[in-house]
């Protein structure tokens, strides 16, 4: 008897706590861009961007210089230094959609595990069903050429990342994560496009 | 004989959750195939009005990316863009949603039968690049069945992703529902 309200108290415990080891793996993301665009000095303006996406654009332009001054809503061109050499960057994070089935999962578990007889099926579903969890997420990344007298371009983009894996995991935990990694993942795929686009323009 | 009238209700109730959404079913027109074109998939625009208290306004994104995502499953080379990027692809998948319904917990939880269920309804065009149209479709796809009668966002979650599978297919195989 007492060892069937043990039996339920730590499955509850699993459950509610969560312990699924990786939520995002780092193959779930795309590849880190090489910067190639060194002969310009370069300025990000983060101020918009989640801490993930900042931290994300300054290990892929480590040489870029970041501007405090440009607040969201503002030109760009305000963050050009006096002699007009640079490029600024503007990285923004737009919608984001999330969607899991840990709550559905979960609320089996827990009304399982309160009946004796559900114990086996909360465990086996805890293998047997898997959890899974996406994000899509928007990001803009706004960019102007100092002293080229063109209007900013802007490049926007989208990422999906799907997660999946089983044992006791909470819907906020995977949210948390994927909310991060989908930050990282988009700042990259857009200074990936904005690069290749460059590339493509110097080349012309 | 509780506990085993009680295993029979489970088994029931996670039969209904693995089969996830239904939908009416439709003729389908036959149109061409784009194998070995890339495909973009822009944001689906949203419906005006809508019976659903969570936000819409990334479900037309959401689900372009999983049309584009089971396209790559497929084979294909597609990508998701937003509403405000510039289309790339040879071909050009775009729509709208007709249909954002996230019915009635109670409806289903006290009454069940599909009354209640949630409903997501898309239409749409697969053009080429240049804009000139190829083919037209149309899809929606109803959830009713979950714990304690289901939340629901995770219904209308269930049916983004059946409807972005569907609208897939249809790319894939070259038969669009109208």
């Amino acid at each position: 008897m007492q060892a069937g309200w043990v039996l339920r108290l730590l499955v509850l415990l699993a459950t509610v706590s969560g312990c699924a080891a990786t939520i995002v793996r780092p193959g779930d993301l795309p590849v880190r861009p090489r910067w190639g665009t060194t002969a310009v000095p370069v300025v990000v303006a983060l101020e918009g961007a989640p801490a993930a996406m900042a931290d994300e654009v300054q290990q892929i332009v480590p040489s870029a210089v970041r501007d405090t001054q440009v607040v969201p809503g503002q030109p760009l061109a305000t963050a050009c230094p006096p002699d007009g050499d640079a490029v600024v960057l503007r990285p923004q994070v737009g919608r984001t959609y999330f969607a899991t089935n840990a709550g559905d999962r979960n609320a089996l578990f827990i009304y399982e595990s309160a009946i004796v007889v559900g114990l086996p099926v909360t465990l086996i579903s805890a293998v047997a069903w898997p959890w899974y969890g996406e994000t899509t997420i928007e990001g803009v990344l706004e960019t102007v050429h100092c002293g080229a007298h063109v209007p900013a371009s802007v490049v926007v983009g989208s990422y999906h990342l799907r997660s999946e894996g089983r044992g006791f995991v909470r819907g906020g935990t995977i949210k948390a994560a994927q909310e991060e990694a989908a930050a990282r993942a988009i700042a990259r795929k857009l200074l990936a496009s904005w690069g290749a686009r460059e590339t493509t323009e110097e080349r012309r | 004989m509780r506990g085993m009238r009680g295993n029979k209700g489970l088994l029931v109730a996670g039969t209904l959750l693995v089969l996830g959404c239904g939908g009416p079913k439709r003729a389908t027109v036959p149109g061409p195939q784009v194998g070995g074109q890339r495909v973009t998939v822009v944001e689906f625009t949203p419906v005006a009005a809508t019976n659903y208290d969570a936000p819409t306004g990334s479900l037309g994104l959401a689900l372009a990316e999983e049309i584009a995502g089971e396209l790559r499953r497929q084979g294909h080379t597609a990508e998701a863009i937003p509403a405000g990027g510039q289309p790339t692809g040879d071909v050009i998948v775009r729509g709208q949603l007709v249909r954002v319904d996230g019915g009635s917990r109670a409806l289903r939880y006290w009454v069940g039968f599909g009354a209640g269920a949630a409903k997501f309804g898309t239409a749409g065009d697969v053009l080429k690049g240049d804009g000139t149209q190829l083919a037209s479709f149309a899809d929606e796809r109803r959830s009713g069945f979950g714990i304690f009668g289901g939340a629901t966002e995770t219904l209308m979650q269930k049916c983004v992703r059946q409807v972005g599978r569907d609208i897939a297919e249809m790319v894939h195989t070259g038969e669009y529902r109208q």
